[in-house]
């Protein structure tokens, strides 16, 4: 198996998967022209274009929250955040309405009545 | 750059007052499609008010009351097409009734039972969404995803005058207007956040003000006129089928009843101010300009109301007929193994259900 950093294996998989799958997109900080302060996503916008590659506003609720909504359209984000300190407005988004999409039930934020 | 333009100021209305306020009208609605618009009117009234005392009565639980608000919400989803998506708040828990769900489906809800659990899918209709203005997000992402794939749907969010203080709602309304999403952020203003003031959630002029930050219009109606309320979604849904992005629309009304079941307005609203909106309530207000018009008879506003009452009467009948879901639901859909710990909940609950 190929030795490399863990970046270049996160790249390599992003590749793979837009390749795969049309419907995988990239969003949120800086993924696009700069290809990620880490170099994540380096090279996908060239390869797969702005629509699949999107540098969004610095907003992390809302990188999350849209990507919920991308999904009920059926697409497939990859959500990017940079540092795990910069996760935490996402936290909202996560636990009321990620967490509720995987019941096969299709709800969301039921269980949140105060 | 599209220039950005301000916001409006005063309030769009089509409806008279049969006195010295003329009625207007709206192109391209006849006679059928205005006592479609009654009739969805009389349904989401109906559901309202049956289900207060259905509350009362212990048959289901505490419910949001959206009484006076049904101009808003009819008017805007008339001018939507049924493959476009509706995320709604829990103000428009009934709005699903509007796309052929069962008014047994939305009881279930309140009844704190899976079968009110529906597929967002099988209406265009998303869950409904409690906590405030997190849903924004999803509406812009659907809306912004619809774009991406070339398909002409849209998506439509409802919230309140408390919601835009939201963090939720300004980054949804930022990236609304950056992806230029075809979206529509419908703000009912009913001036109240439970007991918080318009005042004191804003210093803004007006909430369509808003807009104007977020690079997209701001439209402002008289959220008790159906008719004007339509108008102005129409203008929004034109714009965003045109590829011109997002519009917010600041429909302003006054919150004419408690907030929910469990709330008392007594001790902080102006009850003379609410008794003046009681008496130009939004379905009243819109059955006076048919009859006006001649489109609409008291015969027929009657078998309107009726049709609506056994709605709700078979609705109540099917969802309390449904057999309690056991209790094992709680403990699902969380983990793939579900570690021993949770098996041992499982039963800790089973045995102080039967002790109860």
């Amino acid at each position: 198996m190929a030795e490399r950093f863990l970046v270049e294996a996160v790249n390599d998989a992003l590749h793979v998967e837009m390749e795969r799958d049309s419907s995988v997109l990239v969003m949120g900080e800086d993924v696009g022209r700069l290809g990620g302060v880490f170099r994540a996503t380096a090279g996908l916008q060239d390869r797969f274009g702005v629509d699949r590659c999107v540098d969004t506003p610095l907003a992390e609720a809302g990188i999350l929250g849209t990507a919920v909504g991308l999904c009920m359209e059926g697409w497939r984000p990859v959500c990017e955040m940079q540092y795990d300190a910069f996760s935490y407005p996402a936290l909202d988004q996560l636990i009321n309405h990620v967490r509720q999409r995987s019941r096969p039930t299709g709800l969301m934020s039921w269980s949140r009545a105060g | 750059m599209s220039q950005v333009l301000p916001a409006e100021g005063g309030l769009r209305r089509v409806i008279g007052d049969g006195g010295s306020l003329p009625d207007g009208e709206v192109q391209g609605l006849g006679p059928e499609q205005l006592l479609a618009l009654y009739r969805d009117l009389v349904l989401l009234r109906t559901y309202d008010e049956r289900s207060v005392i259905y509350q009362r009565q212990g048959r289901i639980g505490t419910y949001a009351i959206y009484w006076n608000h049904e101009a808003m919400q009819v008017g805007s989803a008339f001018a939507l097409e049924e493959r476009d998506w509706i995320f709604p708040s829990y103000r428009e828990c009934a709005i699903g009734l509007l796309r052929g769900m069962p008014a047994a489906t939305v009881l279930s809800w309140w009844r704190g039972h899976p079968a009110g659990w529906w597929n967002p899918e099988d209406y265009g209709v998303a869950s409904i969404c409690v906590p405030i203005a997190t849903h924004v997000p999803h509406a812009v992402g659907f809306a912004w995803g619809s774009r991406l794939k070339g398909e002409d749907r849209l998506a439509i969010a409802y919230f309140g005058d408390g919601a835009t203080s939201e963090g939720a709602f300004h980054e949804a309304a930022t990236f609304a207007g950056v992806m230029k999403a075809p979206v529509i952020l419908f703000c009912n203003n009913n001036q109240w956040a439970i007991s918080t003031p318009l005042s004191a959630q804003t210093a803004a002029p007006t909430l369509a003000d808003k807009a104007v930050g977020y690079g997209m219009p701001g439209l402002r109606v008289d959220g008790g006129d159906v008719l004007a309320v339509y108008e102005a979604t129409r203008e929004a849904v034109e714009r965003a089928r045109a590829g011109e992005g997002p519009t917010l629309i600041e429909a302003v009304t006054y919150r004419s009843a408690p907030h929910g079941t469990a709330d008392d307005p007594s001790v902080y609203i102006d009850e003379e101010r609410v008794e003046e909106e009681r008496e130009n309530e939004c379905v009243g207000r819109f059955e006076r300009y048919l009859m006006r018009l001649g489109v609409l008879t008291a015969a027929q506003a009657e078998e309107t109301r009726n049709d609506a009452l056994a709605v709700m009467r078979e609705g109540i009948a099917e969802a309390e007929a449904e057999l309690p879901a056991d209790v094992s639901l709680v403990f699902e859909h969380a983990y793939a193994d579900p570690p021993a710990s949770l098996a041992a909940d499982l039963e800790e609950l089973r045995r102080i259900l039967r002790d109860v």
